[in-house]
């Protein structure tokens, strides 16, 4: 080691592992994240994917019905709750790990590793919430405008136009997770090692 | 049966009920009294003598009343010369018409008068006036009403409100009794009025139902200049006189409401909803506007009625609009007062900071409800203030009060749950301070989803049409209509307190003259059935029996019709269908070979204390029979009462009852001819096939809406029912998504808290807290958070709507200012809360170690073969008794468990201060786990004043701590009992 440049290394690689374990750890709890990320998302994937069936439905009937606009409304409430609820729960999630920030801070981790972690946390959780999300609402949207427009509707829709959607509103459901995670896990990344070591839980 | 045949639409004679009731004149002593004659001449006005006119003579007590009690004495025509001749009784009344009738038509307008003849003879001698026709079509029905109404023609002088008379008899037609329609047996939609002559009808309509009449007159004044020709025939449709100014009521009414509307605006209110449903009613009434002037009468009523029927829900939900607000305001005052004690306390340790801070706080939201809640600006703004004061001052002395009283002193023992209320607040109240940014993300949420409750969902119940799918299967298209069911007095079980169930009630006869009118309908199906019977033990009454044998059902039906929609004829095994013959009776299969009748024979049935003789003339198979169904969906039986459930009481039982088909050994099938002489009978439902090109479901709504029907359609697509009835209306249901999110939050939120403070849950139940009390911090928090967050929310709520109305018009939400609604909102907040705090009590009590899991064998009490293990319980002497129970009684329910059973339990007494137990506690199955102990479990008062328990145990080091465990978790139970005791 004489002479020798030291240097930490943390790579995403590491961080992504390190995200995993603890999602491991405590997974009934990321369950319920990624559960309440997913509920959110698969409202807001029924409402999107009922009105295009019935646009479509429309196209080919020249009728015109819609999904009622106060429903967006709640989509958005929904959202806002879900967002709310994961700031929570990764807030506990700093608290419970203040000693293993702390001596992560200790052998050398930076603020922006820390931050990595909790990210790469975070980004986990909206990618599984947002698939889950999209697949439960599509089932939601044919179960609900089915009787009116039959059932095959989803295979008149472009298969383009549900990869699109499926894409869509999983990047939001992360973006919504970063959102969420952003200040906890700036939190976790400015804390002073030595306090965070001497935190009594 | 009664006036199954509707009246007879030829003039030429006079009404067969009246021919008829000359049996009832027999009655009328006669036989001895004095006779006298009259006779006379009939003339034209030209003084031509008319031949063959009737003169009938009609007879009662008592005179000078136009009524249908009037029986038919005699009659007799004019010769050529125009001269008649009767013998009349002398002290008697009667009622002279003379009527004169060419191709079955009146041609004179008949000419009537009292006589009550002394001895002397008269003589009347009579001009007739040649008549002409107003024919009135379609039928006077009001939109305010599902009743059929009566209606009377009046024939009045052109310049007076004087009825034109003809001799006594006033030209007054219509269906009242005090009309001379029935007498002259003819359609009382008929007018006979004086030809060459000047007149103005007037027009009488009355309905009521439920209580409220309607009446309405219309005077026709057409021919007050001009004059109508001999035997001309003038056809009026009722409806174009009496829809527009129906369609001119509701316009006045939609008027009244719009300024009722306006006005509560003005108080305050928000009534995007109700102006909207406004809306609806004036297009529906622009609609029966346009329908009315193109002459579509029909569906013009129809949507006038419609109209009528959301307008009148919405004036009484607007009546009622005030006094749900106002209600409201004292129940909201109440939750915002403690609100704001909840976060004064919060905030501040300070009492006076704390009253000061609620003070201000309390006033804030005070405004804030005044601008809102359209219940605070509408009560007396002193009264207002007053409560409020009142309100605060009570809640602030209760909060400071409380406390105190709560802490009554401890009895040393233990700590009641009352005693540890402040203590249980107060480290709620720390716990929330210290993690107060988790606190308020939580309330947040919680703020935010009951604010969304408020202002994005709406709930609107009333009375109107609903339509219903209720299947899918269907044998022929058609309507199916029934009377709605009956009203709930009827529905008590006799001979008992349990719920009683009864059939739908009678259709009225003439619905049937109505539906033959209307051109929709093809055939008309009517089936009289009896009133659904009782069959069960202490109501077992039977609607007729043959011999011994039981019937429950008996139905009079139309045989060809029946046949055509319901397939009747397909059960048929033996013999042949019914004809039209009277006295011909289907039975099935199996009632036949109870009564070991046969194709032929005849059968003696006895209903209401009457005997009928009918002729089986065909067997139905049981099967078919019961499996045909209806145009509802349903079986064709006719219905009878059964009991559903049964509760035993010391007097009459409970019985629930419930309405079943009957079986088809029950039933007896027999013609409408046949049926009429059966008084059980009673039109219970009428089928219609339609004419191809209608909308059968249109029809449905319409029958259901004009006529307060129940109506089941049957088309392709499946069975619908069409009701007039009251409606729930709910939009913005997801909110259940949001709402489970904000539960979920809670409970990741409670999970945690299990984690981090398992420290400080251990350390409150080493001072001595049970697992009760732990539950009971958690409990606290959870409710700070849902009151805090209901009450802010529902402001917050109550302002957002209109904002949002304002961004997106479409959103249209029924505000929520009832009573109701504000509980509502704190229901689901801390409901939300609640549910999420329950996975927190679990842990709570889970984590408590002190008695059952952190616990280790004292090695010196190691005797070679024996453990002692003293419990950790001390028992009092005035609990002994009910502590030795309690030992016994959980021993003996660890009998039956399924890992670890107690194996033959013995109590053995020493003496007033000594007990023991033995028995053997092991795995339930030795196969899965070896655990085997041998115990002694000894009560023992050694010294002092309480007992000790002390447990001796045989066995492996594994089972004697699995005994050991066994016994303190009977000691905690005992502890937890114990504190229930207390209360």
């Amino acid at each position: 080691m004489r002479g020798e440049k030291r240097m930490v290394y943390f790579t995403i690689s590491d961080a992504v592992r390190l995200g995993i374990d603890y999602i491991k750890r405590r997974f009934q709890r990321t369950a319920i994240n990624v559960a309440s990320i997913g509920l959110a998302n698969s409202f807001l994937t029924s409402l999107i994917m009922t009105d295009l069936f019935y646009a479509t439905f429309n196209e080919y009937q020249g009728s015109s019905i819609g999904v009622d606009a106060y429903q967006y409304w709640l989509v958005a409430v929904a959202l806002i709750v879900s967002v709310v609820g994961i700031t929570n729960a990764m807030l506990i999630s700093v608290y419970e790990r203040y000693r293993e920030i702390g001596t992560m801070k200790c052998i050398g981790a930076l603020d922006q590793h820390i931050l990595m972690l909790f990210l790469v946390e975070a980004i986990i959780q909206g990618a599984a919430g947002g698939i889950i999300g999209y697949f439960l609402g599509v089932v939601a949207a044919v179960l609900s405008s089915g009787f009116t427009t039959g059932f095959n509707i989803i295979f008149m829709v472009p298969i383009t136009e549900l990869l699109g959607y499926l894409v869509g509103t999983t990047i939001l459901s992360i973006l919504l997770s970063i959102i969420a995670s952003m200040y906890p896990a700036w939190r976790a990344s400015k804390l002073p090692p030595v306090e965070a070591l001497s935190y009594e839980l | 049966m009664h006036n199954r045949e509707g009246q007879n639409k030829t003039p030429k004679h006079l009404s067969p009920v009246l021919i008829t009731l000359i049996i009832a004149t027999q009655l009328i002593p006669h036989a001895h009294a004095a006779r006298t004659t009259l006779t006379g001449t009939i003339t034209d006005t030209q003084g031509n003598p008319i031949q063959n006119a009737e003169i009938t003579v009609l007879t009662r007590r008592y005179i000078r009343h136009w009524s249908r009690s009037w029986n038919s004495y005699t009659s007799t025509t004019t010769n050529t010369n125009g001269e008649y001749s009767l013998n009349l009784e002398t002290d008697s009344n009667y009622l002279i018409l003379v009527s004169h009738t060419q191709n079955d038509e009146y041609d004179y307008v008949p000419y009537g008068w009292f006589i009550s003849p002394t001895d002397e003879a008269y003589t009347e001698n009579i001009t007739l006036w040649t008549t002409s026709i107003i024919k009135f079509d379609g039928l006077a029905y009001f939109i305010e009403t599902t009743a059929i109404p009566d209606t009377t023609f009046k024939v009045l002088e052109p310049n007076s409100t004087e009825i034109i008379r003809y001799g006594d008899m006033g030209l007054s037609y219509g269906t009242t009794s005090s009309t001379i329609t029935l007498q002259l047996g003819i359609p009382s939609n008929k007018v006979y009025v004086p030809s060459n002559q000047n007149f103005k009808i007037q027009l009488q309509s009355y309905a009521s139902s439920r209580g409220e009449t309607v009446h309405r007159e219309i005077t026709i004044q057409d021919y007050i200049e001009e004059t109508l020709e001999p035997g001309e025939t003038v056809t009026i449709d009722l409806r174009s006189l009496i829809l527009p100014e129906s369609i001119e009521t509701i316009q006045t009414q939609t008027a009244e409401v719009d300024s009722i509307i306006v006005e509560k605006e003005e108080q305050g209110f928000f009534l995007a909803v109700e102006r909207h449903q406004l809306g609806d009613v004036q297009q529906t009434i622009d609609t029966a506007t346009s329908l009315l002037s193109q002459g579509n009468f029909e569906e013009a009523f129809t949507k006038s009625r419609e109209a009528f029927v959301l307008l009148s829900d919405l004036e009484n939900g607007l009546n009622n609009l005030l006094s749900d607000a106002s209600r409201s305001v004292y129940i909201l005052l109440g939750f915002i007062c403690a609100t704001s004690i909840v976060v004064a306390s919060l905030l501040y340790e300070n009492s006076l900071h704390k009253a000061l801070f609620s003070t201000g706080f309390y006033t804030l939201l005070l405004i804030i409800f005044y601008y809102l809640h359209p219940g605070a600006q509408i009560t007396d703004k002193i009264e207002l203030v007053k409560i409020s004061v009142i309100s605060l001052l009570v809640v602030n002395t209760a909060a400071w009060i409380l406390p105190k009283l709560m802490n009554r002193g401890s009895t040393g023992r233990d700590i009641s749950l009352t005693n540890m209320m402040v203590p249980i607040f107060s480290i709620a109240k720390r716990s929330l301070r210290r993690r107060r940014l988790r606190f308020l993300l939580t309330l947040t949420s919680v703020l935010l989803l009951v604010a969304s409750f408020i202002s994005l969902t709406s709930f609107t119940s009333g009375y109107g049409l609903s339509f219903t799918k209720t299947g899918n299967t269907i044998q022929k298209e058609g309507i199916m209509i029934r009377t709605p069911d009956p009203p709930p007095s009827r529905a008590l079980a006799p001979f008992s307190g349990g719920t009683g169930a009864a059939g739908p009630l009678p259709l009225d006869e003439s619905i049937l003259e109505w539906y033959r009118i209307i051109e929709e309908v093809m055939d008309i199906v009517p089936r009289y059935e009896n009133y659904a019977q009782r069959q069960y033990r202490e109501s077992y009454k039977p609607v007729a029996y043959i011999e011994r044998t039981p019937i429950f059902g008996m139905v009079g039906i139309d045989p060809f019709y029946e046949a055509e929609v319901n397939q009747l004829d397909t059960a048929i095994i033996e013999g042949r269908y019914l004809g039209d013959a009277p006295g011909e009776v289907l039975i099935s299969a199996k009632l036949a070979e109870a009564l070991q009748k046969t194709i032929g024979d005849h059968l003696t049935i006895t209903s209401q204390e009457k005997t009928h003789e009918l002729t089986i003339v065909g067997i139905l198979d049981d099967k078919t029979l019961e499996d045909l169904t209806d145009i509802d969906g349903y079986s064709i039986m006719p219905q009878k009462i059964i009991e559903l459930e049964r509760i035993e009481a010391d007097g009459p039982d409970f019985v629930t009852e419930g309405l079943a088909p009957c079986t088809a050994e029950e039933t007896l099938w027999v013609n409408l001819e046949t049926g009429k002489n059966l008084s059980a009978l009673w039109l219970l439902r009428v089928n219609l096939v339609l004419k191809d090109e209608v909308d059968i479901l249109e029809f449905a709504q319409s029958t259901a809406l004009n006529r307060g029907f129940r109506a089941w359609a049957s088309t392709h697509t499946g069975i619908y029912l069409a009701e007039l009835t009251d409606y729930f209306e709910g939009k913005g249901l997801p909110i259940v998504i949001p709402w489970v999110i904000v539960t979920l939050n809670v409970v990741v939120t409670m999970m945690n808290a299990y984690y981090e403070r398992r420290h400080e849950v251990m350390i409150y139940s080493s001072i001595g807290m049970n697992p009760r009390h732990i539950s009971s911090i958690f409990l606290a928090e959870a409710a700070v958070i849902g009151i805090v967050g209901g009450c802010l929310g529902y402001l917050v709520g109550l302002g957002a709507y209109k904002i949002i109305y304002i961004l997106t018009p479409a959103l249209q939400v029924k505000q929520k200012v009832s009573a109701f609604w504000s509980l509502a909102a704190i229901g689901i907040s801390l409901m939300a809360v609640l549910v999420g705090g329950l996975s927190a009590l679990k842990n709570s009590t889970s984590i408590t170690p002190s008695l059952r899991r952190r616990w280790m064998i004292d090695e010196e009490q190691k005797s070679s073969d024996e453990t002692r293990i003293v419990m950790p319980i001390q028992v009092y002497e005035e609990e002994i008794d009910d502590y030795i129970r309690f030992l016994w009684s959980k021993l003996e329910a660890a009998k039956k468990s399924r890992t670890m059973a107690v194996r033959i339990p013995q109590m053995k007494q020493f003496d007033e201060k000594s007990w023991e137990y033995t028995f053997i506690y092991s795995s339930a199955n030795p196969q899965i786990s070896p655990l085997y102990t041998r115990n002694r479990l000894k009560v023992e008062k050694l010294e002092g004043k309480t007992y000790t328990t002390i447990l001796y145990t045989r066995g492996d080091a594994d089972s004697v701590k699995q005994a050991g465990s066994f016994l303190r978790q009977i000691g905690l139970d005992w502890s937890l009992e114990r504190e229930g005791d207390d209360h």
